[in-house]
């Protein structure tokens, strides 16, 4: 008698789970990286003396998320036919190494405070962890948007919207490692890794913008140039990064009006993609959206130019005033290279936009 | 528009604004004047911050006779929010109230910290002291309040300069054999 092996699961709610494990490999970056930032703030304002603090819960439960959201990713990949374990066999293996290198993190952080007690911003551990959390972000950005380009149509769809859970999390991760070679936060009892004060101006001069301008661009060429895609985008950033960096601080709190006008530019590229892609207008769009940067990463840049600019010590309670003391003599310097950096990232996201649908 | 607001418009609001002000205002008691050689005093400092809260609240004991803290200085009462730093010779500090870079420590001290700390907060530590030599224990006490606005961000406001370009109020013990 022939037994009959009957599927549980049918091959469209497979890949639907394919795709719910990358969502949470996504979220459970988000979270880390949310955890990551609000951590910098409270470092800041109150050196906590306990490794115990409710960012640090948050990171770790993103650790957790992200680490269930690989699992299952490859458990469900096994299942694939041939021909989808080939679609989807470059982002497996990058959830994979990432996903070790995360986890290989927590013990070397544990090793290095034992040696050689806190650690600043740049240190071993740190990288680690970022490192392994870039290629995750990665991994469940290019699953995500290959499961959605099947499904990509002229009209609205959820798939759209996936396009920024997929894009969000590469952009904070990646932020976190401008903000570890820009800033002053790695000075240690036994070790000094801040960057050179030159150096670190000059990096977050051509970084931010370009990264701004990537980011959005390719966000919104990964939409189809649907209204909206980008501005959200940009918008949830500017959601997380006051969260993290702006609310926690009292004295910052009255600069939400500024931070937010932000979104004008991100309104403004978005509505220029969505009425014409040619070639200057992609262009002119990274432009503008790359010429916030000094805006964008408010506060903590206020730090790398202070080092240049002032040289003053930055508390809580005087950022603000040292971010606008410095505005009329930083802006009109980093404006030119941002505009230029801008251009250039538009070019880099457009190649990147060909590798992902080739 | 947009730039004009953000790069022009809101910064000169921004900086209308008034900045805080923190005052710490120090007091200090002594449980003696005279010891002998093997006794051990007590000082008692109680710190209250003014008017503005202040982001760090850092109370210096500095102790110019001696060349290590070892067994002769001993925190019996601390209430500060962060843990004591104890600075020892040759360690980095600030000077000028944070406005003169970093300087060498040229004697021992403890600094005590606080963090966010509102206005009218009071802190006190007190610390028991058994000197190992004969003749006049000196004491150099001050506190700083970060944001450094004024000032009265320090006190005390004038006197006696430390080798960190600061005020101190000398407190001096004569240890009798």
């Amino acid at each position: 008698m022939e037994i009959v092996k009957k599927q549980i699961f049918s091959e469209n709610s497979t890949r639907k789970m394919f795709l719910f494990s990358n969502l949470g490999i996504s979220f459970g970056i988000l979270l880390i990286t949310v955890g990551g930032g609000w951590d910098i703030t409270n470092h800041l304002l109150n050196k906590p003396e306990t490794f115990f603090s409710l960012p640090h819960a948050l990171l770790y439960s993103g650790v957790a998320i992200a680490l269930i959201g690989t699992v299952l990713m490859f458990t469900i990949w096994l299942k694939f036919t041939e021909e989808k374990k080939s679609r989807y066999r470059l982002p497996v293996k990058i959830a994979i190494v990432g996903i070790f290198v995360l986890v290989g993190a927590g013990p070397i952080d544990f090793l290095w405070h034992t040696n050689f007690g806190l650690d600043g911003l740049l240190s071993p551990p740190h990288q680690t962890l970022l490192s392994g959390m870039f290629l995750c972000a990665i991994a469940s950005m290019i699953s995500i948007l290959r499961y959605g380009q099947a499904h990509t149509a002229k009209s609205y769809s959820i798939h759209h919207f996936m396009v920024v859970l997929a894009m969000l999390p590469v952009w904070l991760v990646a932020s976190g490692f401008l903000y570890s070679f820009s800033l002053p936060f790695s000075n240690t009892d036994y070790f000094d890794f801040n960057p050179e004060v030159y150096f670190a101006v000059v990096f977050a001069t051509i970084s931010m913008p370009f990264l701004t301008s990537a980011i959005l661009i390719l966000t919104s060429q990964l939409a189809n140039y649907k209204f909206g895609i980008l501005s959200i985008n940009g918008i949830i950033l500017l959601i997380i990064n006051a969260s993290n960096s702006i609310i926690p601080n009292p004295a910052l709190v009255d600069t939400i009006p500024f931070y937010f006008l932000t979104v004008i530019p991100f309104i403004a590229a978005d509505l220029i993609l969505a009425t014409t892609q040619r070639r200057a207008a992609i262009y002119a769009a990274g432009a503008i959206v790359a010429s916030t940067f000094y805006f964008l990463y408010f506060p903590l840049v206020t730090h790398t130019y202070n080092e240049v600019i002032f040289d003053r010590l930055v508390s809580g309670s005087v950022t603000s005033n040292v971010y606008f003391e410095m505005m009329p003599v930083v802006f009109p310097i980093i404006i030119g290279p941002a505009i230029v950096l801008g251009v250039i990232g538009a070019i880099f996201a457009h190649k990147v936009f060909e590798k992902i649908h080739a | 528009m947009y730039f004009m607001m953000t790069v022009v418009i809101l910064p000169d609001e921004y900086l209308s604004h008034e900045i805080v002000e923190p005052q710490p205002i120090q007091s200090t008691t002594l449980s003696a004047n005279e010891i002998s050689l093997g006794e051990s005093f007590k000082i008692q400092i109680q710190i209250e911050n003014k008017n503005d809260v202040a982001d760090i609240l850092i109370t210096s004991v500095a102790f110019p006779e001696i060349q290590e803290i070892g067994d002769v200085v001993e925190i019996v009462s601390y209430d500060y929010t962060q843990s004591p730093r104890y600075i020892e010779r040759g360690d980095k500090i600030n000077s000028v109230y944070t406005k003169g870079g970093q300087i060498t420590a040229q004697h021992p001290s403890i600094e005590a910290y606080s963090r966010n700390v509102p206005a009218n907060t009071i802190y006190q530590m007190s610390v028991l002291i058994t000197p190992q030599n004969t003749g006049i224990f000196e004491l150099h006490i001050k506190t700083i309040a970060i944001p450094h606005t004024s000032d009265l961000s320090h006190y005390p406001y004038d006197g006696v300069l430390d080798y960190q370009d600061e005020f101190v109020t000398v407190h001096t013990v004569t240890v009798n054999p």
